[in-house]
């Protein structure tokens, strides 16, 4: 594989992971325009982490997700009892605080002679770990997408539990769930809480394979790409939000096919989708006749007795 | 079992329900009757912890329960239908069923299976719930509310909507399978088929108590049939 699908590839499941987060909180029926601020987060906390603390990368993605977690569980606390539209315009209101707050941010040290750690506007480079630690772009891919398909695949797992199944009670109607004994403003916290630390996981790991990041980075755009990540591949799985991600970096951004009009394709896209499958690709009524195909096939299968 | 003691409840400067006292012992079958807005969906909401009281209070077992959020009141065993089913659209009969039992622990399997044959809906656990028509929904609904068998059913016009022959089965429904041994409390506008199933009537008018007896009582009561009937 050349480097540059690597590169692709690997800018994917990065991406994915704030697709993920939006994802997260659309199944409890919130729409948020601000899980980058959670990703940015992740990212400054992780790369803080190492260069300027010299911990190891092992404990400052866990640290990066925490922090993802943490701020979102507070956000989640102030903002949970909107409704609708004004929770939306809440998050977006607080990613552009902690946009702006990032480029205020300075934390500056020395090692080894040089000034490092975030310095405002001027962004925070030499986020070395990975490569201190010798990753390959291999490596690196592999890395990104062991934690991105363990993130997946517990994310389909809770899909089965109670858990679950309140989570999707409450995104599908909150006063009838209420009325079934479910308490709707803990699910959405712990799904705000998830989705932070999904966003912030993603971030550690973006700041940490590009060595170098910025406050713009994790603008408006962003949230608003992840969250059409989720609404392009599907509300019915996890893996929605990665094939939303895959189409929209592995098809539209990396290919020469749609060089200056990918904005447009990708506004098309969206909008053909909200009209042809409200739900996305993967929507519930796919999931569960693929399901039950799969459960036929494994029936039909000879059974050793 | 659950008792109301003037309850009072106020939409800005409108009294809903004006100093209501109402009880509902072990398995009795309380028909609640009146006119548009008398405030017989004020008191299910009262009781489910959906509207707050202005003043009174509700107890249940002794305990007072007025103040406790919905979802609070649904884990006492309170079950609560709604006047318009709202099943969970995305999820087929069965998982609705799952979903409305999830509150509680243990194994859902066995409730759910009684309750899909309890309401007749068996043969269609796996269709969407989107696709069902509105007898079914009703149905469903029914399922929902007695999934975990409540201590205590609230059911909003659990017919309303339907024609002649399908307000039937459900009443029957009701009358054969749903509401033998439970204590519930029922509102309809149709006060014949109220009148077989429940034991007791409250009639309410303008968020008042206007009469209590038997159905037949409360059906001749002159008070009664004029708010109900004009006459």
């Amino acid at each position: 594989m050349s480097d540059a699908a690597l590169s692709v590839l690997t800018n994917i499941g990065m991406i994915s992971f704030v697709g993920l987060s939006a994802w997260v909180l659309l199944t409890v029926g919130c729409v948020s325009f601000g899980q980058q601020a959670f990703f940015g987060l992740g990212a400054y906390t992780a790369g803080i982490a190492t260069v300027v603390w010299q911990l190891p990368l092992a404990l400052a993605l866990p640290l990066g997700a925490a922090i993802g977690a943490g701020a979102a569980a507070v956000l989640g606390l102030a903002t949970l009892r909107l409704h609708g539209l004004y929770f939306s315009i809440a998050t977006f209101a607080f990613a552009e605080l902690c946009r702006i707050g990032i480029e205020l941010f300075r934390y500056r040290t020395t090692r080894d002679g040089q000034p490092v750690g975030p310095d405002g506007v001027e962004g925070f480079g030499d986020i070395r770990a990975v490569f201190e630690a010798g990753l390959q772009p291999v490596d690196q891919l592999m890395l990104v997408w062991f934690l991105l398909t363990a993130a997946v695949a517990v994310l389909i797992g809770l899909e089965r539990t109670r858990h679950g199944i309140r989570a999707r009670m409450v995104g599908e109607d909150s006063v009838a769930a209420a009325l079934h004994g479910v308490d709707v403003a803990r699910v959405k916290l712990a799904a705000a809480a998830l989705a932070g630390a999904l966003a912030g996981l993603g971030g550690g790991l973006y700041a940490h394979l590009t060595t170098y990041i910025e406050p713009r980075l994790f603008d408006a755009m962003l949230g608003v790409h992840a969250l059409a990540y989720g609404l392009i591949g599907g509300l019915g799985t996890a893996i929605g939000p990665v094939l939303g991600a895959v189409l929209d970096i592995g098809l539209l951004e990396s290919t020469r096919i749609f060089v200056g009009t990918r904005m447009i394709v990708f506004g098309g896209l969206v909008a053909v989708l909200i009209i042809l499958r409200p739900r996305g690709i993967l929507d519930e009524a796919l999931v569960r006749r693929s399901a039950c195909l799969f459960r036929r096939h494994a029936d039909a299968r000879p059974r050793h007795g | 079992m659950l008792t109301l003691d003037r309850v009072t409840v106020e939409f800005g400067g409108l009294r809903a329900l004006d100093a209501l006292d109402l009880s509902i012992g072990p398995g009795e079958i309380v028909g609640l009757i009146g006119p548009n807005g008398s405030g017989k969906t004020t008191v299910l909401n009262a009781i489910g912890g959906i509207t707050p009281l202005a003043a009174g209070s509700i107890r249940w077992h002794g305990n007072r329960i007025d103040g406790l959020p919905p979802h609070r009141v649904a884990r006492l065993g309170i079950a609560r239908s709604l006047q318009h089913p709202r099943p969970y659209l995305r999820m087929t009969v069965a998982e609705n069923l799952r979903a409305a039992w999830s509150g509680g622990d243990g194994d859902w399997r066995a409730p759910v299976e009684q309750a899909l044959e309890l309401v007749e809906l068996t043969a269609r656990r796996d269709v969407p719930a989107s696709d069902l028509t509105l007898a079914d929904r009703r149905r469903l609904n029914l399922g929902q509310a007695i999934v975990r068998p409540p201590a205590l059913l609230l059911l909003d016009e659990p017919a309303g909507g339907l024609d002649a022959g399908e307000d039937e089965a459900v009443a029957a429904l009701l009358a054969r399978r749903v509401l033998p041994g439970r204590a519930s409390l029922l509102i309809d506008h149709d006060t014949d088929m109220l009148a077989c199933l429940c034991s007791r009537f409250v009639a309410l008018d303008a968020g008042q108590r206007i009469a209590e007896g038997t159905p037949a009582e409360v059906l001749s009561d002159p008070g009664v049939r004029r708010a109900l009937f004009g006459a």
